[in-house]
């Protein structure tokens, strides 16, 4: 049987990453899929620090930085750019955190969607600011200690939900979007290899769990990955030209198990456990609703 | 070596745990009473690399971070041969006089004359933990022993830091217990004469001054997004938001945040808002909206190297132009620049005040080096008299929102006043607030409208207190600086005087608009001299424009902070010229 994963490396030992960062792995699988003609726009974000100190570098792409609010827009001038000098073949890639992407960057990345530039779009999702010492984001899930949303005297860990981007990149139509997660190597590289078949703008949210930031050790943090979707907390699916597939998961794994892997959630009492376990399961709910909505239309 | 204060430096890579380290041997300096100042030097990096955090303290009064290096605490080899090099370039920062503390694993160093003690930290450490950043206790623990502080201190700062219960703590108080006792069965205190005081310090950053002379201003709302090195007051008003009854949020991004912020005001609560250069580049339409409208606003700016990403862990006065020239058109704004921790906490808590009497922007201007380094400061006074300026009461007859007045400064309604209905356009308008600029053109109207924008700031000039000075009185020569470099040149003008040079110093907290006085105590110098961290000399070039002044530039622009002997030499360098 021949690997399903591309033997190619694109990113090569050196990187300054933490110990069990989920995000190296995402660009890792990433680039393995997309190969050599690629160029990747950063903003602001832990892969804005750590593809490598002086003087070491870890990609073999090239890549370049942009202002936090604005990946969406300079990989759409990059794609039209390559496309006039009739580089079409060359795979423009938006490589941005989850505050990049959720936050400061939405406005930019769904004008560069709707306008349908030839992009690839991909959210490394650390549920928070990790570069900048782990700071809420709009993505950071409900329950979660993050140092601006501290532990107070009213249990003060982030009261609101997660803000799902991939949900909101397929309600506005995108040809192409998915969710994955590193525990899920060959599932992650299939989507990328299907969304390189799609011309038009590619969306896929990778979640990246990040030892520092959730306080885990780092070890865990492909097992942390699996239990994400082992519980319904992280649905993998994937949605093409309007016709959405949930991958249907047995749940061996309880979202309390999830949860208390993580530190980041060790203030929860009984009530707000529950709240998350509903939480996920409706959303469960709403996206297989969703997926019969568009395969019976 | 100087007998009246001692410096320390721990050096090692980033996450080894040198901040850490660090503050613990800051904490314990200032519960011993002492004056203590620190510095951190670290890389936009989460590993590897080269940190260190300096630490200098003395029964005197300690300014900067001073120069000189007593003890070095190396977690790595490279910290070892970095800090005894004399060619050391870690911007301005002393090689090592005394003594080194390590690891006896680290060996094959280049010998220099420096004291080496290699101790047996990570044996003594594993005594009482396996978790490898115990053996930095242990070092700590020397450290102490080395400059004559008493366990008990330590030990209660290790509490402190690990929490009061638990094995951590338990460990930790054990693992410095066997590097003080070692340090002590084999060696002497290194020569100091530190004078213990009975009354601990508060130790405190000038980011977190920031939010606690904003709350003592009254402050209802913080509204920021986080960035380096404006984060360490977002921090510190989320974790205490509480305690201090106050709302803190972060919006999706810095254009949120002032907008949420001239909202929040507009509604009758203060709020402030927060961040670096990159952040309030972003806020520069907002800024404008605030001036016309006549809305109170106050942005803390935190500066750093730009352009762009520039140097986010380092230092520098940069962002002066942008403050200064942000958002089309001429409105008022009041631009503030606090010199130390203690200047923090009074100018924020003014600058609460300020925005409601002007009804306009006011900024603070710090840098990296002010925001993130720790300095003890003596005596907080938790008094302040909340100014909310001139606010109609309900039914007021024939109500006006911008009234022309003598000061320029109207009445300022808050919606859902009653009989006080009026708009706030950000189109030119009357004193009611309504649009003149498209039905019905009116140049008289935006004359009149300009005029008394731009005459408010005569009241602020008018109650200005008078500008700080550093021995003037009988200077040749003066040094005027700018914000966060107040102590460094303080130390710089004593290193000038004992050489015999007469050198003064006049110190500017209130950046714009400048005190008229300026001029006076400038006049009769031979010389005078401006010092600041940039390139281009932004706050000279604002000097030389208000007063027409002829200046001469001293400046810093590699990402460190100033250093006492440099800039003493770089003063020296040009009155000597």
């Amino acid at each position: 049987m021949p690997f399903s994963i591309p033997e190619q490396e694109l990113m090569e030992p050196g990187h300054t990453a933490c110990h069990g960062c989920g995000a190296t792995l995402s660009m890792r699988y990433v680039l393995k899929a997309l190969g050599k003609d690629t160029v990747i726009s950063v903003p602001a974000a832990c892969w804005a620090v750590i593809p490598g100190a002086m003087p070491n570098r870890t990609l073999d792409v090239p890549m370049v930085y942009t202002p936090f609010a604005a990946t969406g827009a300079v990989i759409s001038g990059l794609r039209e750019a390559f496309d006039i000098q009739g580089k079409e073949d060359f795979n423009v890639v938006g490589f941005a955190g989850d505050g990049g992407t959720a936050d400061i960057g939405l406005q930019s990345l769904s004008g560069a969607m709707e306008r349908g530039h030839n992009v690839f779009y991909f959210m490394y999702d650390n549920e928070g600011y990790m570069n900048t010492g782990v700071q809420r984001s709009g993505s950071t899930p409900y329950g979660a200690i993050t140092t601006t949303t501290p532990i107070g005297k009213d249990r003060n860990f982030k009261k609101q939900n997660k803000k799902v981007v991939a949900d909101l990149m397929m309600a506005q139509g995108v040809p192409y979007v998915a969710t994955a997660t590193i525990a899920y190597p060959e599932d992650l590289i299939r989507k990328v290899n299907n969304a390189k078949k799609i011309n038009g703008p590619k969306f896929i949210q990778i979640l990246s769990p990040c030892p520092v930031g959730w306080y885990f050790p780092p070890e865990k943090s492909i097992e942390v990955s699996r239990l994400a979707v082992q519980s319904g907390i992280f649905p993998l699916y994937e949605f093409q030209n309007g016709v959405l597939k949930v991958t249907k998961q047995p749940r061996p794994v309880s979202v309390r198990e999830y949860l208390s892997m993580q530190n980041r959630f060790r203030s929860l009492d009984e009530d707000d456990i529950k709240k998350i376990e509903k939480y996920a399961e409706e959303r469960m709910e709403y996206l297989i609703g969703k997926e019969k909505e568009t395969q019976s239309s | 070596m100087r007998e009246d204060e001692v410096i320390i430096r721990v050096a090692g890579a980033a996450g080894d745990g040198v901040q850490s380290a660090g503050q613990i041997i800051a904490k314990t300096f200032s519960r011993k009473g002492l004056n203590v100042m620190t510095y951190n030097y670290y890389q936009d990096i989460v590993r590897g690399g080269q940190s260190w955090y300096q630490i200098r303290a003395s029964h005197k009064k300690v300014r900067s971070q001073g120069d000189g290096l007593d003890i070095l605490i190396a977690l790595n080899k490279d910290g070892v041969e970095r800090h005894t090099n004399p060619d050391i370039n870690e911007g301005g920062a002393s090689p090592l006089s005394g003594l080194a503390i390590f690891d006896t694993a680290i060996t094959g160093y280049t010998e220099r004359k420096v004291d080496y003690m290699p101790l047996p930290l990570v044996e003594l450490a594993s005594k009482h933990s396996s978790f490898p950043l115990m053996k930095n206790t242990v070092a700590i623990g020397a450290a102490m022993a080395a400059t004559g502080v008493d366990f008990e201190t330590l030990s209660s700062v290790i509490l402190d830091v690990f929490g009061k219960k638990g094995k951590v703590s338990e460990q930790n108080v054990n693992a410095a217990k066997e590097g003080y006792d070692h340090y002590l069965s084999k060696h002497k205190p290194i020569g100091k004469k530190l004078v213990f005081g009975d009354k601990k310090k508060y130790l405190m950053g000038g980011g977190e001054a920031v939010g606690l002379g904003a709350v003592r201003g009254g402050l209802k709302m913080y509204i920021g997004y986080p960035m380096t090195p404006a984060s360490s007051t977002l921090h510190y008003l989320a974790a205490h938001s509480k305690d201090f009854g106050i709302f803190v949020k972060i919006p999706e991004d810095e254009i949120s945040a002032l907008n949420m912020t001239i909202g929040a005001n507009y509604a009758g609560a203060r709020a402030m808002t927060g961040s670096s250069g990159g952040g309030f580049s972003l806020m520069v339409e907002a800024l404008g909206l605030a001036g016309m409208l006549e809305i109170p606003v106050v942005i803390y700016e935190s500066q750093r190297p730009g352009p762009s990403t520039g140097l986010p862990t380092k230092t520098e006065q940069g962002d002066l132009n942008l403050v200064l020239g942000a958002s089309q058109g001429d409105f008022p704004r009041i631009v503030l620049s606090p010199r130390s921790a203690e200047d923090c906490i009074s100018l924020t808590s003014e600058a609460m005040n300020l925005a409601q009497k002007y009804q306009t922007p006011v900024i603070i201007m710090s840098d990296l080096y002010l925001a993130e380094h720790s300095e003890t400061v003596d005596e907080i006074n938790p008094e302040f008299a909340i100014d909310d300026g001139d606010r109609p009461r309900d039914n007021a007859a024939d109500y006006r929102r911008y009234l022309l007045t003598k000061s320029g400064i109207s009445p300022r309604a808050i919606p859902g006043q009653k009989g006080l209905m009026h708009n706030e356009d950000s189109d030119e308008h009357d004193e009611r607030g309504d649009v003149v600029s498209d039905a019905e053109t009116d140049p008289t109207k935006r004359v009149s409208m300009m005029e008394k924008r731009m005459k408010k700031l005569d009241g602020y000039i008018a109650e200005m207190p008078q500008t700080d000075t550093y021995m003037l009185e009988d200077a040749e020569f003066v040094v005027i600086q700018w914000g966060s470099t107040a102590g460094v040149s303080e130390e710089a003008i004593d290193i000038l005087r004992s050489k015999g040079h007469k050198v003064g110093l006049i110190e500017i907290n209130r950046v714009f608009p400048l005190n008229p006085d300026i001029e006076k105590l400038c006049s009769g110098k031979k010389k005078v001299l401006v010092a600041e961290n940039n390139f281009t000399g932004q706050f000279n070039r604002l000097l030389k424009a208000e007063f027409g002044l002829k200046t001469t530039l001293v400046r810093k622009f590699n990402g460190e902070a100033f250093y006492p002997n440099e800039l003493a030499g770089l003063i020296e360098g040009e009155i000597k010229r």
